[in-house]
């Protein structure tokens, strides 16, 4: 047996372990979060903890061999923009029986992204959104995309489960958190509206993704469940209504249809796209009497992973970059790493100096903030491996949009509007989208950021019963194309690379 | 070096496909893999100095920019495309003997999986290193592989996935092989696979990128 002393925020704790432990798993073992986005595999180094002594490690490649002392990097709350309402459909308020259960009621609408989790508290006389409080995902630390998910789930014992409960406990810690800072019972919250995507709705209700992950892409179910709060074991009113929204197909998850359905377009936007770019890239050409629509699986480098010096949208990312050395970051600390609006308006800045050229060759790694500038001490640069990693990102999501144009015969030309959807959509520079690519040229004029689409549609689905009809039109006029069946699109894949 | 040879070998180094093919720009106009390897046997060049001297090298010059990471996935698929406008006419001579092919692969992305664009580089380039490919294409199972090696017996195959969740299909399938042809070489690759995943599954080769998968096969058929 060894001791393991961690500190974190603060408070210090330590306990004992058994020889030869994974310092990840130890950590993991005693509740706390680490991020590591290949899931331990020792390919992504970026569950860095310090150990007193020795500096920092990539903890899922240390042995604990010894009595240590270690340090976790201080916990940064995601910040993801709350949902914008420009561009929402508003609802008259209905919030349906479950209201009934509470004399003054309390709904929860969540968003359940592969990477963060949103959470709207609302109150149900009013139809007021109270507050909004987004967290990350702490699936995280078994892999950063829904695949990784999935695998823990079929080849761990109790995998599912495992993941399940850690979704069921970060809910519980929200709502207790919010039951307690309002100072309202349990039992006011009586209705609970989640939107996500299909992986992770299957494991919420702690069904099998499996068939997910294999062709021929199976859901197991793509339908509406209303299940009791009981059921999930939720800290609420156990009669509270708890509504998962329905799925179109595994990679168009409720997030997407919800989304869809809560946005209220300009009038004058006939045939208009709809992007979400997250975890993956979904994509949705909206005409006067279909909706085609596609997932793009560009990966989570928007997200800041696989990109060295990558992180999402949290404190210390450098989320818009000028040129020259001249950045912003979120919260305006020191830089600590970039999130994927900085990484496209540096590539963007980098092909305009030439430093990167229009096939992607880059000679050697760019230096962005020297070591003395950023907020941990460590250079952060852009490396050549990060700009493939963005080239295949990229093309994926032109590529998508190219194929659903060519589906309706449409060009460029014919498009109203992109609706621009995901945390990443607010900080977003146009011109820089479409200067590296990632938005066809003659859109990007077009582009209306909407925020966070899935929250919406889950805050709809909590204030009205109205919102329901919204959402069956628009599956029943969803029109989905698999790009894996596509013929041409490894060609466009292929082509669509270059900057 | 002859000319016409050489000109073939930096048309198919550069994704030249045919004359009409506007990629890549700075060749726009001029002749193509095609035309040049119908000159190249019109002047009595002999289909087997075709393969060696201008195709092999050519692809072997793109595997080596793609590993140093000059090149990337597009510029690689335009020369693999390149090299198929030449191939379609050195086929006729593979089938009548007058070229003789290094050996046969066998190359399928594995059951449960769709993509094929890693799995068509690794076929182009091993193609392109002189050996006949049979390519089963993708969500291929275990049956297949075993039908495609007893139509080639002595044949290499090579499984291919691009899914951390599709890869644990590749152990059934290199299981049956192995029961079936103790003897069969089997190489896997695609992004989540790595060594130490290759030599649980008792696989017996894996390199990360078409390059290392070449060099690996010369090697056996030397």
């Amino acid at each position: 047996m060894h001791k393991l002393t961690i500190h974190s925020a603060g408070k210090v704790s330590s306990a004992n372990v058994s020889r030869e432990t994974i310092l990840l798993d130890a950590i993991r073992y005693r509740g706390f979060m680490i991020y590591a986005p290949c899931g331990g595999k020792g390919s992504c180094g970026k569950c860095e903890v310090y150990v007193r002594d020795e500096g920092y490690v990539t903890s899922c490649l240390y042995t604990i061999e010894e009595d240590i002392e270690i340090v976790l990097p201080e916990p940064v709350e995601a910040n993801i923009l709350a949902a914008q309402y420009e561009y929402s459909r508003i609802l008259p308020l209905s919030p349906g029986p479950a209201s009934r259960l509470s004399d003054s009621p309390y709904g929860v609408a969540i968003d359940l992204g592969t990477t963060t989790l949103a959470f709207h508290f609302i109150r149900l006389a009013t139809g007021t959104l109270l507050e909004t409080s987004t967290v990350l995902n702490p699936q995280a630390k078994y892999g950063a995309d829904v695949i990784s998910r999935i695998n823990y789930c079929i080849t761990v014992p109790e995998g599912l489960l495992t993941l399940q409960s850690e979704l069921i406990d970060v809910f519980n810690l929200q709502l207790s958190h919010f039951t307690e800072k309002s100072n309202i019972s349990p039992d006011d919250i009586v209705k609970i509206c989640i939107c996500g995507n299909t992986t992770m709705l299957h494991i919420l209700l702690g069904v099998n993704p499996g068939p997910l992950a294999f062709v021929p892409f199976t859901p197991v179910f793509c339908e509406e469940r209303i299940v009791r709060a009981s059921e999930l074991k939720l800290f609420c009113n156990p009669l509270g209504e708890v509504k998962v929204l329905p799925s179109l197909a595994a990679y168009i998850g409720a997030d997407i249809v919800a989304g869809i359905a809560s946005l209220a377009p300009v009038p004058a936007h006939k045939n208009f796209l709809f992007i979400d770019v997250g975890t993956n890239g979904e994509i949705a050409l909206i005409t006067a009497d279909r909706i085609w629509c596609c997932a793009a699986a560009a990966g989570p480098a928007f997200e800041g992973a696989n990109i060295e010096h990558g992180m999402g949208a949290l404190q210390g990312a450098i989320n818009i970059y000028y040129g020259q050395n001249n950045f912003q970051t979120i919260g305006d600390t020191p830089p600590v790493g970039i999130c994927g609006s900085g990484l496209i308006d540096l590539v963007a800045d980098l092909l305009r100096s030439g430093y990167v050229s229009a096939d992607g060759y880059m000679e050697e790694k760019f230096l962005v903030v020297p070591s003395e500038r950023s907020g941990n001490g460590t250079a952060i640069y852009i490396t050549p491996k990060d700009i493939r990693e963005i080239q295949l990102a990229k093309s994926a999501i032109v590529s998508g949009i190219n194929i659903l144009l060519r589906r309706t015969s449409l060009t460029v030309d014919n498009i109203d509007a992109l609706y621009l959807a995901g945390g990443f959509g607010n900080y977003i520079r146009k011109e820089s989208a479409e200067a590296i690519g990632l938005i066809p040229t003659g859109l990007s004029e077009k582009v209306i950021p909407v925020g966070n689409t899935s929250g919406t549609g889950a805050i709809l689905a909590v204030r009205s019963e109205k919102f329901d009809r919204y959402v069956s039109e628009t599956l029943d006029s969803m029109e989905y194309t698999e790009l894996s069946d596509d013929e041409d699109f490894a060609l466009q894949f292929a082509i669509n690379m270059g900057f | 070096m002859n000319e016409k040879l050489a000109k073939l070998l930096e048309a198919v180094e550069y994704g030249k496909v045919d004359q009409k093919s506007p990629y890549p720009p700075n060749l726009k106009g001029m002749d193509g893999a095609h035309e040049l390897t119908q000159q190249a046997l019109d002047a009595g060049i002999r289909p087997q100095d075709i393969l060696e001297e201008a195709l092999i090298p050519a692809m072997g010059n793109v595997g080596r920019k793609f590993s140093e990471n000059k090149i990337f996935v597009p510029q690689m698929l335009m020369s693999a495309k390149a090299m198929g406008a030449s191939m379609a006419h050195l086929k006729p001579f593979f089938a009548s003997g007058k070229i003789k092919s290094r050996g046969t692969f066998v190359i399928g992305t594995v059951k449960g999986d769709l993509h094929d664009i890693g799995k068509n580089l690794v076929a182009m380039m091993v193609e392109g290193a002189g050996w006949t490919i049979v390519d089963l294409g993708v969500d291929v199972d275990a049956g297949r592989f075993l039908e495609a090696l007893s139509k080639n017996p002595g044949a290499v195959v090579g499984l291919s996935a691009l899914l951390t969740t599709t890869m644990t299909n590749m152990g059934e399938i290199v299981a049956k092989i192995k029961e079936s042809t103790p003897d069969t070489v089997i190489m896997v690759g695609g992004a989540p696979v790595n060594m130490d995943f290759c030599r649980k599954i008792g696989a017996d080769f894996y390199a990360p990128e078409p390059r290392g998968a070449v060099d690996f096969l010369n090697q056996l058929a030397s």
